[in-house]
């Protein structure tokens, strides 16, 4: 199947235009959803089909092929593609929005990259395990395994965060998948299909051009804003990246939702027989689901909004409004995760289930969630130190707050 | 405070409302004790409301109101809640009423505004008994009617009553009237012992065979359906004209929104210095405090983002001149009743974390705790009879009679 080409060049018709393709493909990832946790990883004809419908070029540059689209794009389709399958969302919303990190390094390496083949997914892998980095003349010696790769099945190439020898800051760097291993390490309850495996690097030299201080890469303008355009490659980037996460987390709560709806509209108790739509206590279950998820589309349309237009305008993002937007990005996954356990514990046995979509979509937020940048504690005591005159322990907003650690 | 130089013309801007209705929340804040001690509002109070035209916001402007949108009506109870809650209760609930009159007819707001256009119309929708009797020019009216929120300082108060004393159901069920009778009519009677909102007054209202002329007794449905009889005179306004229901629904949100966020403000305020009483050390720097108050931020913020939505939807609905679906109406009632949830949720945790101090009068948040608990058992707000019919809609039965609609989705 040939790509299809966008005939807009708006930005938000373009991301309406790759709501309504992965709308279209919900049925192909929702039947072979089940094959996708089973393979441990998306399977190669869904893959194929998110490149040929061009999903996860949204923020890819546009001299090389990408759309560059408004900030929440990738929320938009990732949260479409979760309704019918989340771990697909979320290779298209998260691993999918590595294109603006590749965005951000040295023009040279995005030229490597997506020269000599614009379908790319770009996966990183964050976490060290073991093993770093020394410095040679020209570049990084690298050895050890990074672990959460999602995607990395399908990858051409990989980004890491490694420590070199002497240095205190990390440096990110870009490595083909000639020099990468895949360490079949993903063995887990939810979100199968992401296939999140460790990568291990064994003596690997990385030339200088595929590198560049972790700190330069996140702060204000790094090196790829003088070749792309967009702010999504120039803004200081944190406050930015946990947006990705919660397209397919709250789609995946919409889709456990919409299912349950379908399935219990129909269903006859299997020992009673009677009509489980006809109990109270289960009206009860689902208008309290849909109006916690309700809760959750507009905070996350509200705080969209307000990123997207922080990056058009150059606004600096404050410390407090960094700490507000971690505080709801942890209570909207939070509503995810109640609404769709309230919903999974009313399905009597058929909840625990296999070929019950609804018990999938739980596993799959359940999981979703553990992620940190929705970790409740961590994001609600920061936030609440903030509010009670007390540092958050986050050096760089205590600094900006001047409630520097005595 | 200064008199606000009041005309006919002279309709103030949204941020002008919000304004006046700021600058009274230090003396509301000062009279907090005082007005649940009197279990009403002080006079000096009603005062202000006057002075500041907050009984005007959906007064209509043949009779010197300010004819405004369904956002400034809700904004300005939301802002007095966060230092009042029974001010702003009287300020949302009892100046809906203002709407309610506009929409009967003529020769009922010329009785009412005709002799002074500064008024709080009282209501006592929920019957205890009560009949209203035909008779030649008009009706005989008999009975005790509850919840006459502000009735000390009303001229006028309505009452719902039916032909027939089996009758039973909300204001507007069939076959009751709705009887607007000034207050030589009716005597109140204090029943008003109650543990929040102390100061609405909410006290009972007696007739004892009142004859109540023909005009000033009406289908009560009718004065809350499209085109009610008030629409000849105020033909302009969407709350003059639409189905009413679903904004005097509404009218619970402004003041439990306000409630939230006075209580978060104070206790933050509090906490933020405060000692434990026992042990000493900053109560501040516990987590489960820095928790608890974050999560209390996040479910105010949500049902802040609700309200603002049901407030829109409200007004856009309104200038377009249509009234809502069955299906909007049940998702909207569902959502006050969530948003409710939500912020009584969070002043009770809040509240439970303050320790003895918790309980004493003088703590504004142990108040703004009391007064959410208070409004949040009202019947618009109640939530399982606004949940259940969403979710009997969603699953494919019938909701309930939602205002004047039948819903039934096809899965």
């Amino acid at each position: 199947m040939a790509v299809q080409e966008m005939d807009t060049q708006d930005p938000f018709e373009m991301e309406a235009e790759l709501v309504a393709r992965a709308r279209a493909l919900g049925p192909q990832f929702r039947s072979s959803a089940a094959e996708t946790e089973a393979n441990r990883a998306v399977l190669k004809s869904n893959m194929q089909a998110v490149f040929d419908n061009q999903l996860v070029r949204f923020f890819q540059p546009k001299r090389h092929g990408g759309f560059e689209l408004e900030w929440g794009a990738q929320f938009a389709i990732g949260r479409e593609v979760a309704k019918h399958c989340p771990s697909t969302a979320w290779i298209v919303s998260v691993v999918g929005a590595h294109a603006c990190f590749l965005g951000r390094m040295p023009g040279d390496v995005q030229d490597e990259v997506w020269g000599p083949n614009q379908d790319q997914l770009i996966t990183t892998a964050s976490v060290n395990r073991h093993g770093g980095a020394t410095r040679e003349k020209d570049g990084l010696r690298v050895s050890g395994q990074w672990g959460f790769s999602s995607g990395c099945d399908h990858a051409d190439w990989a980004m890491f965060g490694v420590h070199v020898d002497g240095e205190a800051v990390p440096t990110q760097i870009v490595v083909p998948r000639s020099d990468w291993t895949i360490a079949d390490t993903w063995h887990v309850a939810g979100m199968r299909g992401t296939g999140t495996k460790d990568l291990v690097l064994e003596d690997v030299f990385v030339p200088v051009h595929r590198t560049l201080p972790a700190g330069e890469w996140i702060a204000a303008n790094p090196p790829g804003s003088k070749v792309n355009e967009s702010y999504i490659y120039s803004v200081p980037f944190l406050p930015f990246v946990g947006t990705s996460l919660l397209g397919p987390l709250f789609g995946a709560a919409e889709g456990a939702y919409q299912d349950y709806c379908a399935i219990t509209s129909k269903r006859t108790g299997t020992m009673t027989g009677e009509a489980v739509a006809e109990n109270a206590p289960v009206q009860l279950r689902v208008a309290e689901s849909a109006a916690e998820l309700h809760a959750a589309e507009v905070i996350m349309t509200q705080q969209i909004a307000y990123l997207r237009d922080a990056g058009r305008n150059g606004t600096t993002i404050p410390a407090t409004k960094r700490l507000e937007i971690n505080r709801d990005r942890a209570f909207v996954a939070r509503l995810c995760v109640q609404s769709t356990e309230r919903l999974v514990g009313m399905m009597g046995a058929m909840g625990i289930f296999e070929g019950n979509p609804v018990q999938r979509h739980h596993r799959d937020v359940m999981a979703m969630a553990t992620q940190i940048g929705v970790n409740w504690d961590r994001n609600m005591l920061s936030y609440g130190k903030w509010a009670l005159g007390l540092p958050t322990g986050d050096a760089q907003v205590d600094q900006e707050l001047g409630r520097a650690v005595s | 405070m200064a008199v606000v130089e009041q005309s006919d013309t002279s309709v103030p801007t949204l941020e002008e409302v919000l304004r006046r209705a700021e600058g009274m929340l230090p003396a509301l804040r000062e009279r907090a004790q005082e007005a649940e001690q009197l279990r009403r509002l002080p006079d000096a109070t009603v005062k202000d409301l006057f002075d500041t035209g907050m009984m005007r916001i959906l007064q209509p402007k043949r009779y010197g109101g300010y004819e405004m949108d369904w956002a400034a009506h809700a904004e300005a109870a939301r802002v007095i809640a966060r230092a009042c809650s029974s001010t702003a209760w009287v300020v949302s609930v009892v100046g809906a009423h203002a709407a309610i009159l506009a929409r009967m007819s003529k020769q009922c707001q010329d009785d009412v505004w005709g002799p002074n256009q500064d008024q709080i119309i009282a209501t006592a929708s929920a019957r205890k008994e009560g009949t209203a009797r035909k008779v030649d020019g008009g009706y005989v009216v008999n009975g005790t009617w509850r919840f006459a929120s502000g009735v000390d300082h009303a001229d006028w108060c309505m009452v719902p009553a039916p032909l027939e004393a089996k009758e039973r159901g909300l204001h507007d069920a069939p076959g009751f009237m709705r009887v607007l009778m000034p207050k030589s009519d009716y005597t109140i009677e204090d029943t008003w012992f109650v543990s929040g909102v102390k100061a609405s007054g909410s006290k009972d209202v007696h007739c004892d065979e009142v004859f109540v002329p023909d005009y000033r007794v009406m289908d009560s449905r009718a004065t809350f359906a499209p085109n009610p009889p008030g629409v000849e005179v105020n033909p302009e306004h969407y709350l003059y004209r639409l189905e009413f229901g679903p904004y005097f629904g509404s009218s619970l949100l402004g003041p439990m929104m306000g409630a939230a966020e006075g209580a978060y403000a104070d206790y933050r305020e509090i906490t933020a210095v405060r000692e434990g009483a026992l042990f000493g050390g900053k109560v501040a720097g516990l987590a489960q405090v820095q928790q608890r108050l974050s999560e209390s931020a996040a479910e105010i913020k949500a049902a802040r983002l609700m309200y603002e939505s049901n407030n829109q939807i409200l007004h856009e609905r309104g200038v377009a001149g249509a009234g809502l679906t069955a299906e909007e109406l049940v998702e909207m009632n569902r959502d006050r009743a969530f948003v409710a949830k939500l912020l009584i949720t969070a002043v009770t945790r809040l509240v439970r974390q303050m320790g003895a101090m918790g309980l004493y009068d003088d703590n504004p948040v142990q108040r703004h705790y009391r007064d959410i608990t208070a409004m949040g058992t009202q019947i618009a707000v109640n939530w399982d009879r606004n949940i259940t019919p969403f979710g009997k809609h969603e699953l494919g039965l019938g909701a309930d009679d939602v205002g004047f609609h039948k819903s039934k989705k096809t899965n």
